[in-house]
């Protein structure tokens, strides 16, 4: 079941009431079961795996906080276990597909060779690693109650693509009693309006617009289109994501469950290391938690220096690569990993010679002046992000070697209009600040936007024309 | 809530604005969300025809074979001769559906204008087992169809009855395009032809008979056959079309589309007829002979296209389609057939539903 979908909204609509026409103790045990009825709309075989993953750090957790004091470095175990799971999976699902092709080539016919790498896992076994840590840092106490424990893994708005939470402040979240007051329900319906706005007009539109091949057939495009297509990638992607996370959050927020923020309006970072911090927030904060600052407290602590050279280079790095492995195991996901570490090193370096406090407003061409570098940077490097290596050459290669023509003025147009709807909230630094426009130009902007969707939801869902035989 | 309510009067401002005949005028087709583009003009045409000449009591199904090659209006005026009644036939064939196909539409035919004829354009090539293989589904798995046929549902209840939500399907047409809307206009140019408001599909392009087939071109052509079995399941469809006729006391009469012998021979470059030629007409032969024998089953006319007929040179728009200057004498040719099994009894019409 897609999330972005009409039987979702009924699942939704469904579970909302059920959810409160039960007594309060019921509530998490019918979120349990709704969550796992939703993972298996998906496959039966990735619930089963989600249970395992459940009982086993539900299970270790006890023997985390039992060895602590004696530092035997249990937690590693359970931290190896989880990890390697994500990642022998993740290299598993990449050697059957490039085994897959091979056999295909060899033998020209059709190989089903699949590996499961269940939809989701990459969010919950984070969530599962941080679990860990916690305890064994004693910010966390492992979680009595399994059936809480298992709503926190396997909460359906958040299971299939996050926001990534952090067990500290999730269970007690799942422990205490609901309540869906005025303001929780304006702003969760905000969030999922919004939300609609960002993934299916924004990105719809775009995608609608813009060939999905600029960046994979460069030799069939303008070097303007190239250009355009690479700027619709990030852009796409961008919308989608926060629209999605928006809409997730918003549904969480029906039934009294705050997620957490995921974007924070990255097109307006004024640095590398801003922009990470708006970007994935859930899955930035996590690397940061748990591999760069462990790395740099490491090294600090040999040499507590503002210019400790290890400090300013490995942690970037690590935590990028990290990053990089996440998404996938694939050497063109490792070296954007490698891409974005560099320019946080290289903005590193710069801070040194920089005051330590910076001025208190930069003008704004200056503040503009960045936002274009970090976009580019961003964008540059989403291209061995999106394209394995050797489309990653061509692209540039084609790049220098097509024309220049006059683009598609369109899809500009919607970028325009994203960037514009970032920048209202990013202004007032509210992102609830549709919220205190007045009542009727709420509802206006409210029905516009639900016709909006309507009709870029039929654009996207449109039939090809009929091939007459 | 009052988002909803606006969202609401959005829609109906946006509906009576669709409704207005000058936006209307500027609309080139209405959509019906299938994007079988002559298949919504078709649909224009016959609300177009319906409101200035009333409903039609007589509907011509079929393939691009009976669109290109019925004309009502020269059959119209030579039935009404004959039967001594008035009789008002549209072409509401389809380019390139399988009979499955027309089952739905004279199934939607039927509920909507109570005909009281069907005539049936088919050939052996609609029982090849490409026909069958190139199925596409989405006028079974179409809303607006399903509705038609007592599904309910609300998209297709929209379709039937918003002209606002039929724009937004139009402008969806462009969106495969990158929403360039030339191109969705270009795909009538690919056609070749032109609809009358009978329904007819005319074209004044001809073909020079005397040039010989290429080697891809008959290549291709036995492509369509596969090992030279029926498809049975577009037979068991006009199975079913003609048991729906015989419920609904609708009169059937099935006619076999004309063709070249240039196709059936597949004479080639080297000016000798092709290897698989008899294969070709023992299929043909087959596929009669399971036409005649429904026929039969259901005491059907079945009309075999006459040999005798001394087409034009310039009659034929390709190797199975006729033009502008054959299909009036093929049409005249089907009008005397009807016009004898309406004098024999042969065939005989249900009195016309004074409703209309």
């Amino acid at each position: 079941m897609e999330i972005v979908s009409l039987q979702f909204a009924a699942f939704v609509l469904l579970s909302l009431l059920i959810y409160y026409l039960l007594p309060g103790r019921w509530q998490n045990r019918f979120l349990l079961l709704a969550s796992y009825y939703f993972y298996i709309t998906w496959s039966w075989k990735y619930a089963l795996a989600l249970l395992l993953v459940t009982l086993f750090n539900y299970a270790f957790a006890f023997l985390v906080e039992r060895e602590r004091e004696r530092k035997t470095g249990l937690v590693w175990i359970g931290v190896a276990l989880n990890a390697g799971g994500l990642i022998g999976l993740l290299f598993a699902d990449e050697l059957t597909q490039t085994l897959r092709i091979w056999l295909e080539n060899a033998f020209r016919g059709e190989f089903e060779l699949n590996i499961l790498l269940p939809v989701g896992f990459g969010y919950y076994i984070m969530e599962c690693i941080s679990y860990l840590l916690d305890i064994q840092m004693k910010i966390a106490k492992p979680s009595r109650n399994l059936e809480t424990f298992a709503l926190y893994l396997a909460y359906f708005p958040k299971l299939i693509s996050g926001p990534i939470e952090r067990a500290r402040k999730f269970l007690p979240l799942l422990e205490s009693e609901r309540i869906l007051d005025n303001q929780l329900f304006s702003r969760s319906l905000m969030l999922i309006l919004v939300g609609l706005v960002q993934n299916t007009i924004l990105a719809g539109l775009l995608s609608v617009l813009v060939p999905s091949n600029t960046l994979t057939r460069p030799q069939d495009f303008s070097a303007t289109d190239q250009i355009l297509g690479l700027l619709t990638f990030g852009f796409f992607l961008y919308n989608q994501f926060a629209g999605y996370t928006k809409i997730v959050r918003g549904i969480s927020g029906l039934f009294g469950i705050p997620l957490s923020k995921n974007f924070n309006y990255p097109f307006f970072s004024k640095d590398f290391s801003d922009f990470w911090k708006r970007w994935h927030i859930s899955l930035s904060e996590w690397l940061r938690d748990y591999i760069y600052m462990r790395l740099s407290r490491a090294f600090l602590r040999r040499n507590p220096s503002r210019k400790n050279l290890p400090n300013l280079f490995l942690p970037p790095l690590a935590t990028m690569l990290a990053s990089g492995l996440w998404h996938g195991a694939r050497l063109h996901l490792i070296l954007w990993g490698l891409l974005n570490g560099v320019f946080i090193i290289i903005e590193n370096v710069i801070n040194l010679f920089r005051k330590a406090v910076p001025s208190a407003r930069p003008p704004w061409w200056r503040s503009l002046l960045n936002q274009g570098i970090v976009i580019t940077l961003a964008l540059g490097a989403a291209i061995p992000f999106q394209l394995s290596i050797p489309q990653s050459k061509a692209f540039l290669a084609y790049l220098s070697l097509n024309p220049w023509e006059l683009p598609d003025f369109r899809p500009l147009g919607v970028m325009a209009a994203s960037l514009l709807l970032d920048w209202f909230a990013y202004r007032h630094d509210d992102e609830f600040v549709f919220l205190r426009l007045r009542r009727g130009l709420q509802a206006a902007l409210a029905a516009l936007a639900m016709l909006g969707i309507f009709i870029v939801y039929n654009l996207q869902n449109a039939p090809t024309t009929f091939i007459y035989p | 809530m009052g988002a909803s309510t606006l969202f609401l009067l959005l829609g109906l401002l946006l509906e009576g604005i669709f409704r207005m005949p000058w936006v209307q005028s500027r609309l080139p087709f209405q959509a019906y969300g299938i994007n079988h583009i002559q298949f919504e003009y078709q649909l224009m045409r016959l609300q177009d025809f319906t409101r200035r000449y009333g409903a039609p009591d007589c509907f011509i199904l079929g393939t691009s074979q009976s669109l290109r090659g019925i004309d009502p209006e020269i059959l119209n005026p030579a039935l009404q001769s004959s039967s001594g009644e008035k009789l008002t036939c549209y072409n509401f064939s389809i380019v390139g559906v399988n009979m499955s196909t027309n089952l739905l539409f004279a199934e939607i035919l039927v509920q909507e204008y109570h005909p009281r004829l069907f005539i049936i354009g088919t050939s052996f090539l609609d029982y090849t087992t490409s026909r069958e293989n190139r199925y596409d589904p989405r006028f079974e798995e179409s809303a607006w169809v399903k509705y038609k046929l007592g599904h309910l549902n609300l998209q297709g209840w929209l379709i039937e009855h918003s002209y606002a939500y039929r724009a937004v399907l139009y402008l969806s047409y462009a969106a495969p395009a990158f929403m360039d809307f030339s191109e969705v206009h270009n795909e009538e140019r690919k056609w070749g032809f032109q609809l009358s408001e009978y329904g007819y599909g005319y074209s004044d392009h001809a073909i020079d008979l005397d040039e010989p087939l290429t080697e891809a071109f008959i290549n291709n052509f036995l492509e369509q056959f596969g090992d030279f079995g029926l498809s049975t399941w577009n037979l068991d469809s006009l199975n079913a079309i003609a048991e729906l006729a015989a419920e609904n006391g609708i009169t059937l009469v099935l006619v076999e589309m004309p063709y070249t012998s240039t196709l059936v021979e597949l004479r080639g470059e080297d000016g000798t007829a092709h290897a698989y030629s008899q294969t070709l007409q023992d299929f043909i032969a087959r596929a009669n002979a399971r036409l005649e024998e429904i026929a039969r089953q259901y005491h059907l006319p079945f009309w075999k296209a006459p040999s005798h007929l001394a087409y034009p040179p310039d009659a034929w728009h390709d190797l199975y389609h006729l033009n502008v200057h054959g299909s009036p004498l093929f049409t005249r040719w089907l009008a005397e057939q009807l016009d004898e099994a309406l004098q024999s009894g042969a065939i005989e019409l249900k009195q016309a539903n004074k409703e209309k």
